[in-house]
């Protein structure tokens, strides 16, 4: 099966920010790192646009990660936070600069025994917010409708349009 | 090389036949995977899938031993497809149709059992060949000369650069590249049984005159017939036809095949002299050790496999009782009774070289100082040097013209069979040299790579008979038998295996054939039969292995030793074993 | 902030020489000679690999010693001197970049050649030798040399490069600002709001459109 994510149109999008601040709010819970999973970046011409994860079928974050923390499931690729390392294989991987990965020092416990410090690193990548009632937050907040969740349905819909439209016209079959 | 190695990474296609660059040359592995980076199309045709086969674009499959099969098929293929260039062919060869007569019975479909390749494949890479823009380059080294075909395997390549037009233009045509340095070097100054520098015929009457002349002897002092080749060493002592030999620099008990039985033939000698700069196992057998310098310790020339010159100076000054290799010559000769005295390089340079072959005249020292180079030919003091040969279709032959010459395949000598079911292959690896002399005797190098060494074998052949990964084997053939570290590779060929020549205890060389090509007499070290066995005591094995390796080096230290007892005290035991000491047949004069 | 050394596997010739280099500058510096970039060759790939400093590195975690920290430059780095040889690290590493090496106790002593405890075919985990101390060996981007690596001006094809602050670098930013702009051409042919101009946004729930 395909994959959904979520598709940004630069025509659109008009630089406000608000997908970043809807993401950084849906992920600002306990276990979770308060950031955004998208990032807006100029691309010339007075355009801007935020660049998401694609969710991709053969996805080389996936493929580079040693631990499965980031993994295939079913039409996305899956984050499970806890098992990063930080090793920034992901980071590399991706072509689109869509993963990210911070760290922090974090001092363990054990009942009232302070441990020694470790440092902890978080992969930081769209989840495609499969956990939340409305879908993506993101799509929810943008501004300019500049954001939409496309899927293989949509794919194939468009190719049947397309083919449709090529027969109409004669010159292109012959 | 008919062009120069910078400019193979300008060309179109680069054909790697039988060749591996990684590990015989890691600066043109560099030149590849640029030419790669470039866009040129790469062909790797090799029995292993060779680190270059990674970024080739067609990988052929080539079995062991199938080059003239091969090749023929690859010609073959090129004229069935209509790929000749028949313009070239007509103005600038000869013997096309002598060429075709024989090639036309080598279709791939009735080749592929012997070669491997698959038909469209053949079809697919010699149209790649045939076709690139601006040029193609066929690349070989030992894979195509250790062979028993060896040097109708270089006239088949040659043919098919020429038939192509892929040579005689920029960075195109043949690229032998050379295995030692200075071996381009040693032949373009003669030292070699038919040549005197620069490739001038000891046959030819004109040339005996010139080069007598020049060093002022009578000519008929110069021998008029091609003299002996050094890999027949070892059965011309044994019939008698030679009684002295003079080795410089080389370890044959280590590099030549069925190097034990040498080892006993060259007990015949009369006179065994060794130059050297470490006690090797040839060494401990001569007669008399001269030692000589090393490259960090002298000025000379080289010449790169791309016909290149290079000066290089002395780092550091000789120690002890070590002579460069001239001044050893030169007093060898003078007491011999032809006086020879030089006063530096330069002066050999210029008198030996420069003057008496045409085509390095314009090879100064003062061009090639510092990182400067001379790239032969190289005729005036003004000419910038030639790193393409041919250009225009001009060959060095009488006519200029290129002879297109083929040859029917024959099978290797030592077939495989039911007792050896193994090919045995020998090889190189990056992480030491030829036989290890230097590279042996370097700590930081011993401690990446050190014996036995490694055999790499597939890992079907490997499991069939109970070997993991950095076991220790037995390697045996009908030669000897020897221990090594078995290294399960599965870019490895089923029913071959590949060791490299260089391990002292994991002596490739005790198990290979010796039987020597037709016309150059070079050995044929890419083929013949072995079989491989696990050594079921692996603990033991590790323990005889370096039980081995120190008895080996005790023995090479305490001959080395030797040469250190003060000349008045020869013939007075030492404490050393009696075994050690060869008694003298004269008492030494004072 | 982290650095490590990446690799470009298509250039990779397999020479050794960041093996070779790796080796002789650490044995300068009085450090295990044992190279810690490691060569797999294979079929499919042939590359030199190392460590990668992870920003949460588990041998961090897992050494019982602290013999393994973070370093402020960015390196994971192991104290060869406070080590104990447990292999833990080596264990949990999943790039298997940790090597267990010690020095062999020939030549010293009247000992004369080094004889191995066990077969050479042991797995390095399991292995280990009388009388020879061993440490965990890995990448210290040549702390003894100001964290400059050696391996990445020794390699002949330019294969190794020092990556350096992927988290916020321009590499990333770069990587985005690219991908948008193709993303203008992606989308030149490919509008499903053509057939239905209300269904301004789709939902991620179950059958079709708001």
């Amino acid at each position: 099966m395909g994959s959904k994510f979520v598709i940004a149109d630069p025509r659109l999008c008009v630089g406000c920010h608000s997908c970043m601040a809807a993401c950084l709010v849906k992920h600002f819970v306990p276990g979770d790192v308060p950031m955004a999973r998208l990032n807006v970046v100029s691309i010339g011409n007075g355009m801007t646009t935020p660049i998401v994860c694609h969710h991709c079928e053969d996805a080389p974050c996936a493929a580079a990660c040693p631990t499965t923390a980031l993994y295939h499931d079913g039409d996305r690729v899956a984050v499970d936070i806890s098992r990063c390392i930080g090793c920034r294989s992901c980071v590399i991987a991706c072509p689109f600069g869509a993963v990210e990965i911070v760290s922090r020092q974090s001092t363990a416990r054990l009942r009232d025994v302070k441990l020694n410090p470790v440092e902890e690193s978080y992969v930081i990548k769209c989840d495609r917010c499969v956990d939340r009632e409305n879908g993506p937050a993101c799509i929810e907040a943008c501004t300019s409708h500049a954001l939409r969740l496309v899927s293989d349905a949509d794919f194939r819909q468009t190719v049947a349009a397309k083919h449709a439209k090529t027969v109409e016209s004669p010159q292109s079959v012959l | 090389m008919s062009c120069g190695v910078p400019g193979m990474e300008d060309a179109g296609c680069l054909f790697l036949f039988g060749y591996n660059p990684n590990t015989s040359h890691p600066i043109v592995a560099r030149r590849v995977v640029r030419a790669k980076e470039k866009g040129a199309k790469i062909i790797v045709a090799d029995p292993r899938f060779i680190e270059t086969a990674r970024i080739a674009d067609i990988y052929m499959p080539l079995k062991n031993g199938s080059n003239v099969a091969f090749l023929n098929s690859f010609a073959y293929s090129i004229i069935d497809q209509g790929l000749v260039d028949e313009e070239f062919v007509r103005d600038h060869t000869t013997g096309y149709e002598d060429f075709v007569k024989v090639v036309e019975r080598y279709a791939p479909e009735r080749t592929k059992d012997i070669t491997g390749i698959d038909p469209a494949m053949m079809n697919e890479a010699a149209r790649m060949y045939a076709t690139a823009e601006p040029s193609s380059i066929i690349c070989w080294g030992m894979g195509v000369c250790q062979q028993v075909q060896n040097v109708e395997a270089v006239h088949t390549c040659a043919a098919i650069a020429c038939i192509t037009h892929q040579i005689g233009k920029p960075n195109s045509g043949v690229a032998p590249v050379r295995g030692q340095n200075n071996v381009q070097g040693a032949c373009d100054m003669g030292a070699l049984p038919n040549f005197f520098p620069g490739y001038q015929s000891v046959t030819n009457p004109e040339v005996r005159e010139k080069f007598a002349k020049a060093w002022n002897i009578p000519v008929d002092k110069l021998s008029d017939h091609v003299g002996y080749k050094v890999s027949d060493i070892g059965h011309l002592v044994e019939d008698g036809k030679v009684h002295a030999f003079v080795n410089m620099g080389e370890d044959p008990l280590q590099t030549e095949p069925d190097a034990a039985n040498l080892k006993r033939q060259l007990e015949g000698l009369d006179l065994f002299v060794c130059l050297d700069i470490f006690m090797t196992q040839t060494c401990a057998e001569a007669d008399v050790i001269l030692p000589a310098t090393s490259w960090g310790e002298h000025e000379g020339v080289f010449t790169a496999c791309d016909r290149t010159f290079q000066y290089f100076s002395a780092a550091v000054p000789p120690k002890g009782e070590c002579r460069h290799d001239w001044q050893i010559i030169s007093d060898l000769s003078t007491r011999m009774g032809y006086p020879m005295h030089y006063e530096n390089t330069k002066e050999i340079w210029d008198k030996e070289c420069r003057e008496l072959w045409p085509g390095a005249y314009g090879a100064t020292y003062e061009k090639m100082a510092g990182l400067g180079h001379a790239q032969w030919p190289i005729p005036t003091l003004d000419h910038p040097g030639s790193p393409d040969l041919f250009l225009g279709g001009k060959f060095s032959t009488p006519d200029r013209r290129a002879r297109l010459i083929a040859h029917d395949f024959v099978y290797p000598t030592e077939m495989p069979d039911e007792k050896y079911p193994l090919v045995l292959c020998s090889v190189r690896e990056v992480g030491h040299y030829s036989c290890r002399s230097m590279t042996g005797n370097c700590e930081q190098l011993t401690d990446l790579a050190d014996e036995p060494g490694y055999a790499h074998i597939a890992p079907a052949d490997a499991k069939a008979r109970g070997i993991e990964h950095d076991d220790l084997i037995w390697v045996y053939s009908r030669r000897g038998k020897i221990i090594t570290r078995a290294f399960v590779d599965d870019r490895i060929n089923e029913g071959a295996i590949y060791m490299t020549y260089q391990w002292w205890i994991g002596k490739t060389n005790d198990l290979m054939l010796h039987h020597v090509d037709s016309r150059s007499h070079t050995p044929e070290d890419k083929y013949c039969a072995c079989q491989v066995e696990r050594i079921d005591d692996q603990m033991w094995a590790e323990e005889h292995c370096q039980e081995l390796y120190m008895a080996l080096k005790e023995r090479l230290f305490k001959k080395a030793d030797r040469q250190y007892v003060d000349s008045d005290e020869l013939g007075v035991p030492t404490e050393l074993d009696e075994a050690d000491v060869t008694p003298d047949p004269q008492p030494a004069t004072a | 902030m982290s650095r490590f050394i990446a690799i470009n596997p298509n250039r990779c010739v397999a020479c050794g020489t960041c093996r070779a280099e790796c080796s002789e500058g650490h044995r300068k510096a009085g450090l295990q000679s044992e190279p810690r970039l490691a060569l797999y060759e294979s079929r499919d790939v042939v590359a030199s690999l190392t460590c990668h400093h992870c920003a949460g590195a588990p041998c961090v975690k897992v050494c019982p010693v602290n013999a393994i920290q973070h370093c402020k430059d960015g390196c994971v780095r192991v104290d060869e001197h406070q080590c104990i040889g447990c292999k833990l690290c080596a264990v949990t590493c999943p790039f298997g970049a940790i090597h267990m090496a010690g020095t062999p106790v020939s030549g010293v002593a009247g000992m004369e050649y080094h004889v191995p405890t066990f077969p050479a075919s042991t797995d390095p985990l399991i292995r280990w030798q009388i009388g020879v101390i061993t440490a965990a060996v890995k990448c210290d981007l040549c702390a003894y040399d100001h964290g400059h690596p050696h391996c990445v001006d020794a390699c002949i094809t330019n294969a190794l490069r020092l990556v350096e602050d992927p988290d916020d670098g321009d590499e990333i930013e770069r990587k985005r600002v690219v991908s948008g702009y193709k993303s203008i051409a992606m989308l030149e042919n490919f509008d499903p709001r053509e057939d239905d101009p209300e269904a301004a946004r789709f939902d991620d729930s179950a059958e079709g459109g708001k």
